[in-house]
Protein backbone atom coordinates (compact mmCIF):
# COMPACT_ATOMS: atom_id res chain seq x y z
CA UNK A 1 0.00 0.00 0.00
CA UNK A 2 3.30 2.50 0.78
CA UNK A 3 4.60 1.23 -2.43
CA UNK A 4 1.40 2.46 -4.35
CA UNK A 5 1.23 5.74 -2.63
CA UNK A 6 4.59 6.57 -3.13
CA UNK A 7 4.75 5.44 -6.56
CA UNK A 8 1.56 7.19 -7.96
CA UNK A 9 2.57 10.56 -5.84
CA UNK A 10 6.03 10.45 -7.59
CA UNK A 11 4.61 9.70 -10.58
CA UNK A 12 2.39 12.78 -10.60
CA UNK A 13 4.97 15.38 -9.11
CA UNK A 14 8.00 13.91 -11.79
CA UNK A 15 8.51 16.11 -14.83
CA UNK A 16 8.41 13.36 -17.57
CA UNK A 17 7.94 13.28 -21.38
CA UNK A 18 4.73 12.21 -22.87
CA UNK A 19 6.04 9.48 -24.57
CA UNK A 20 8.32 8.37 -21.36
CA UNK A 21 5.38 8.97 -18.54
CA UNK A 22 3.01 7.08 -20.77
CA UNK A 23 5.38 4.13 -20.58
CA UNK A 24 6.43 4.42 -17.17
CA UNK A 25 2.60 4.64 -16.05
CA UNK A 26 1.44 1.34 -18.46
CA UNK A 27 4.58 -0.21 -16.53
CA UNK A 28 3.45 1.47 -12.81
CA UNK A 29 0.11 0.31 -13.58
CA UNK A 30 0.91 -3.15 -14.25
CA UNK A 31 3.41 -3.19 -11.11
CA UNK A 32 0.70 -1.90 -9.10
CA UNK A 33 -1.91 -4.31 -9.88
CA UNK A 34 0.17 -7.18 -9.31
CA UNK A 35 1.51 -5.57 -5.95
CA UNK A 36 -2.46 -5.95 -4.93
CA UNK A 37 -1.89 -9.40 -6.67
CA UNK A 38 0.86 -10.12 -4.58
CA UNK A 39 -0.41 -9.55 -1.15
CA UNK A 40 -3.33 -11.71 -1.59
CA UNK A 41 -1.10 -14.14 -2.62
CA UNK A 42 1.55 -13.74 0.34
CA UNK A 43 -1.74 -13.79 3.02
CA UNK A 44 -3.20 -17.18 1.73
CA UNK A 45 0.09 -18.95 0.91
CA UNK A 46 0.83 -17.34 4.65
CA UNK A 47 -2.81 -19.03 5.81
CA UNK A 48 -2.91 -22.14 3.56
CA UNK A 49 0.50 -23.88 2.44
CA UNK A 50 3.76 -25.31 4.74
CA UNK A 51 5.94 -23.79 2.20
CA UNK A 52 7.34 -20.61 0.64
CA UNK A 53 5.59 -19.35 -2.39
CA UNK A 54 7.58 -20.36 -5.60
CA UNK A 55 5.42 -17.99 -7.71
CA UNK A 56 5.78 -15.27 -5.56
CA UNK A 57 9.93 -15.68 -5.18
CA UNK A 58 10.41 -15.86 -9.18
CA UNK A 59 7.91 -12.93 -9.47
CA UNK A 60 10.09 -10.99 -7.22
CA UNK A 61 13.42 -11.57 -8.52
CA UNK A 62 11.90 -10.77 -11.61
CA UNK A 63 11.21 -7.53 -10.92
CA UNK A 64 14.20 -6.82 -8.43
CA UNK A 65 16.35 -7.81 -11.61
CA UNK A 66 14.29 -5.63 -13.60
CA UNK A 67 14.64 -2.39 -11.58
CA UNK A 68 18.46 -3.48 -10.80
CA UNK A 69 19.38 -2.63 -14.56
CA UNK A 70 16.78 0.33 -14.76
CA UNK A 71 18.43 2.00 -11.87
CA UNK A 72 22.06 0.83 -13.54
CA UNK A 73 21.46 2.52 -16.94
CA UNK A 74 23.35 5.35 -17.74
CA UNK A 75 21.14 8.60 -16.79
CA UNK A 76 21.93 10.56 -19.71
CA UNK A 77 20.64 7.79 -21.69
CA UNK A 78 18.03 6.69 -19.64
CA UNK A 79 16.27 10.01 -18.78
CA UNK A 80 14.68 8.07 -15.71
CA UNK A 81 16.50 10.71 -12.76
CA UNK A 82 12.86 11.22 -11.80
CA UNK A 83 11.61 8.34 -11.64
CA UNK A 84 14.69 6.28 -10.16
CA UNK A 85 13.54 7.34 -6.72
CA UNK A 86 10.59 5.50 -6.87
CA UNK A 87 12.03 2.55 -9.08
CA UNK A 88 14.80 2.05 -6.05
CA UNK A 89 12.32 2.21 -3.19
CA UNK A 90 10.09 -0.95 -5.10
CA UNK A 91 13.18 -2.60 -5.53
CA UNK A 92 13.94 -2.64 -2.11
CA UNK A 93 10.37 -2.92 -0.97
CA UNK A 94 10.41 -6.47 -3.44
CA UNK A 95 13.68 -7.21 -1.59
CA UNK A 96 12.50 -7.08 1.94
CA UNK A 97 9.64 -9.35 0.96
CA UNK A 98 11.75 -11.49 -1.63
CA UNK A 99 14.20 -12.14 2.00
CA UNK A 100 11.06 -12.66 4.22
CA UNK A 101 9.57 -14.74 1.73
CA UNK A 102 12.62 -16.81 1.37
CA UNK A 103 12.66 -17.62 4.92
CA UNK A 104 10.99 -21.05 5.84
CA UNK A 105 7.62 -21.40 7.47
CA UNK A 106 8.20 -24.76 9.13
CA UNK A 107 9.41 -24.13 12.91
CA UNK A 108 6.26 -21.64 13.21
CA UNK A 109 4.52 -24.62 12.62
CA UNK A 110 5.19 -26.72 15.27
CA UNK A 111 4.94 -30.60 14.81
CA UNK A 112 2.72 -29.79 11.35
CA UNK A 113 5.14 -30.79 8.49
CA UNK A 114 7.88 -32.37 10.69
CA UNK A 115 7.14 -36.15 8.73
CA UNK A 116 7.83 -34.13 5.06
CA UNK A 117 11.27 -33.67 3.78
CA UNK A 118 13.25 -30.31 3.99
CA UNK A 119 12.85 -29.91 0.06
CA UNK A 120 9.40 -30.07 0.24
CA UNK A 121 9.10 -27.67 3.08
CA UNK A 122 11.45 -24.90 1.57
CA UNK A 123 11.02 -21.68 -1.09
CA UNK A 124 12.28 -22.38 -5.07
CA UNK A 125 15.60 -20.32 -3.80
CA UNK A 126 16.58 -22.92 -1.11
CA UNK A 127 16.09 -25.62 -3.59
CA UNK A 128 17.88 -23.97 -6.49
CA UNK A 129 20.92 -23.44 -4.35
CA UNK A 130 20.46 -26.26 -1.58
CA UNK A 131 20.12 -24.09 1.33
CA UNK A 132 18.04 -26.15 2.68
CA UNK A 133 20.74 -28.15 3.77
CA UNK A 134 22.58 -26.30 5.87
CA UNK A 135 20.68 -26.53 9.09
CA UNK A 136 21.83 -29.81 8.56
CA UNK A 137 25.54 -29.56 7.84
CA UNK A 138 25.48 -26.92 10.88
CA UNK A 139 24.20 -29.86 13.06
CA UNK A 140 26.62 -31.80 11.89
CA UNK A 141 29.19 -29.39 12.91
CA UNK A 142 28.18 -29.13 15.94
CA UNK A 143 27.53 -32.69 17.19
CA UNK A 144 27.60 -35.73 15.63
CA UNK A 145 24.72 -36.59 13.57
CA UNK A 146 22.59 -39.45 14.80
CA UNK A 147 19.10 -41.49 13.00
CA UNK A 148 16.84 -39.01 14.41
CA UNK A 149 18.70 -35.69 13.16
CA UNK A 150 18.88 -36.61 9.88
CA UNK A 151 15.21 -35.31 7.76
CA UNK A 152 12.47 -37.39 5.95
CA UNK A 153 12.83 -37.83 2.56
CA UNK A 154 10.22 -36.53 0.19
CA UNK A 155 7.41 -38.78 -1.45
CA UNK A 156 8.87 -40.00 -4.56
CA UNK A 157 11.87 -41.39 -2.98
CA UNK A 158 10.55 -42.79 -0.06
CA UNK A 159 10.83 -46.64 0.02
CA UNK A 160 6.70 -47.51 -0.02
CA UNK A 161 6.42 -45.59 -3.39
CA UNK A 162 10.14 -47.02 -4.80
CA UNK A 163 9.14 -50.49 -4.30
CA UNK A 164 5.84 -50.12 -5.90
CA UNK A 165 7.50 -48.27 -9.38
CA UNK A 166 10.32 -51.34 -9.08
CA UNK A 167 7.78 -53.89 -8.81
CA UNK A 168 5.51 -52.75 -11.44
CA UNK A 169 8.79 -52.41 -13.84
CA UNK A 170 9.68 -55.81 -12.84
CA UNK A 171 6.09 -57.10 -13.52
CA UNK A 172 6.12 -55.66 -16.90
CA UNK A 173 9.79 -57.20 -17.67
CA UNK A 174 7.76 -60.84 -16.75
CA UNK B 1 10.47 -27.86 -11.61
CA UNK B 2 14.08 -26.56 -10.44
CA UNK B 3 15.24 -26.60 -14.29
CA UNK B 4 12.53 -24.27 -15.20
CA UNK B 5 12.89 -22.01 -12.07
CA UNK B 6 16.08 -21.48 -13.28
CA UNK B 7 15.45 -20.95 -16.54
CA UNK B 8 13.35 -18.48 -15.53
CA UNK B 9 15.99 -16.97 -13.56
CA UNK B 10 18.25 -16.90 -16.32
CA UNK B 11 16.57 -15.39 -18.95
CA UNK B 12 15.27 -12.93 -15.86
CA UNK B 13 19.05 -11.72 -15.67
CA UNK B 14 20.01 -12.22 -19.28
CA UNK B 15 17.40 -10.48 -21.64
CA UNK B 16 16.61 -7.46 -19.55
CA UNK B 17 20.66 -6.48 -19.15
CA UNK B 18 20.94 -7.53 -23.36
CA UNK B 19 18.04 -4.94 -24.19
CA UNK B 20 18.62 -2.63 -21.80
CA UNK B 21 21.68 -1.53 -24.16
CA UNK B 22 19.47 -1.09 -26.65
CA UNK B 23 18.41 2.79 -27.52
CA UNK B 24 15.23 2.48 -25.70
CA UNK B 25 16.54 1.33 -22.92
CA UNK B 26 14.26 2.80 -20.23
CA UNK B 27 11.42 1.90 -22.70
CA UNK B 28 12.62 -1.30 -23.11
CA UNK B 29 13.02 -1.99 -19.09
CA UNK B 30 9.87 -0.79 -17.89
CA UNK B 31 8.16 -2.94 -21.26
CA UNK B 32 9.81 -6.18 -19.95
CA UNK B 33 9.30 -5.16 -15.94
CA UNK B 34 5.61 -4.84 -17.13
CA UNK B 35 5.08 -8.02 -18.80
CA UNK B 36 6.76 -10.14 -15.82
CA UNK B 37 4.27 -8.10 -14.04
CA UNK B 38 1.10 -9.08 -16.29
CA UNK B 39 2.57 -13.11 -16.27
CA UNK B 40 2.48 -12.77 -12.68
CA UNK B 41 -1.32 -11.67 -12.15
CA UNK B 42 -1.82 -14.44 -15.15
CA UNK B 43 -0.46 -17.33 -13.43
CA UNK B 44 -1.90 -16.05 -9.97
CA UNK B 45 -5.29 -16.96 -10.62
CA UNK B 46 -4.48 -20.69 -10.91
CA UNK B 47 -1.95 -20.56 -7.61
CA UNK B 48 -4.92 -19.00 -5.88
CA UNK B 49 -7.40 -21.69 -7.33
CA UNK B 50 -4.90 -24.35 -5.83
CA UNK B 51 -4.71 -22.67 -2.47
CA UNK B 52 -8.47 -22.21 -2.01
CA UNK B 53 -8.63 -25.49 -1.92
CA UNK B 54 -5.66 -26.85 0.10
CA UNK B 55 -6.64 -28.59 3.15
CA UNK B 56 -4.48 -27.30 5.28
CA UNK B 57 -5.52 -23.76 7.35
CA UNK B 58 -3.43 -22.05 9.59
CA UNK B 59 -4.74 -19.14 11.34
CA UNK B 60 -2.68 -16.12 11.11
CA UNK B 61 0.55 -16.27 13.01
CA UNK B 62 0.90 -12.45 14.48
CA UNK B 63 4.44 -12.91 14.60
CA UNK B 64 4.90 -13.50 11.57
CA UNK B 65 2.72 -11.10 10.49
CA UNK B 66 4.81 -8.36 12.89
CA UNK B 67 7.67 -9.11 10.89
CA UNK B 68 6.28 -9.03 7.28
CA UNK B 69 4.76 -5.75 8.11
CA UNK B 70 7.35 -4.05 10.51
CA UNK B 71 11.00 -5.23 8.82
CA UNK B 72 9.75 -3.39 5.11
CA UNK B 73 7.94 -0.60 6.83
CA UNK B 74 11.31 0.00 9.05
CA UNK B 75 13.07 -0.38 5.81
CA UNK B 76 10.73 2.04 4.20
CA UNK B 77 10.97 4.98 6.98
CA UNK B 78 14.88 4.49 6.73
CA UNK B 79 14.80 4.40 2.95
CA UNK B 80 12.45 7.91 3.24
CA UNK B 81 15.27 9.25 6.17
CA UNK B 82 18.05 8.84 4.03
CA UNK B 83 17.17 9.20 0.75
CA UNK B 84 14.44 11.16 0.04
CA UNK B 85 14.74 13.67 3.19
CA UNK B 86 18.92 14.06 2.41
CA UNK B 87 18.19 14.27 -1.35
CA UNK B 88 15.74 17.24 -0.04
CA UNK B 89 18.43 19.24 1.95
CA UNK B 90 20.95 19.01 -0.78
CA UNK B 91 18.76 20.25 -3.31
CA UNK B 92 17.70 22.94 -0.19
CA UNK B 93 21.56 23.45 0.11
CA UNK B 94 22.08 24.16 -3.40
CA UNK B 95 18.96 26.66 -3.82
CA UNK B 96 20.66 28.61 -0.45
CA UNK B 97 24.26 28.48 -2.36
CA UNK B 98 22.48 29.82 -6.29
CA UNK B 99 20.33 32.50 -4.17
CA UNK B 100 23.53 33.33 -2.55
CA UNK B 101 25.56 33.71 -5.29
CA UNK B 102 22.85 35.65 -7.27
CA UNK B 103 22.54 37.89 -4.20
CA UNK B 104 26.26 38.95 -4.41
CA UNK B 105 26.70 39.09 -7.91
CA UNK B 106 23.82 41.74 -8.03
CA UNK B 107 25.10 43.23 -5.18
CA UNK B 108 28.38 43.79 -7.05
CA UNK B 109 26.32 44.66 -10.12
CA UNK B 110 24.96 47.53 -8.09
CA UNK B 111 28.44 48.76 -6.72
Amino acid sequence: LLSIILLSYWTKASNLHAQQKLNFLASLFASQLAALGLGLLLLLEQQRSLKPSDLASLYLIASILCDAVYMSMPLENARQTSTSHPVFFRCFIHLALLVLESRTKHPAFGTVGKDQSPEELYGVLSRILFMWINPILLRGYKNVLVDKDLPSLSRDIKPEFTINAMLQIWSRRG
Amino acid sequence: LRKASFLVLLISAAVPKALAMASESAYTVNTISATFSATFLLLLPLRLWKLRGSGFRRSVNWQGFTEAVGFPSLFSILFLKLMILGSWNIALNHTVVILDESFKSSCSAEA
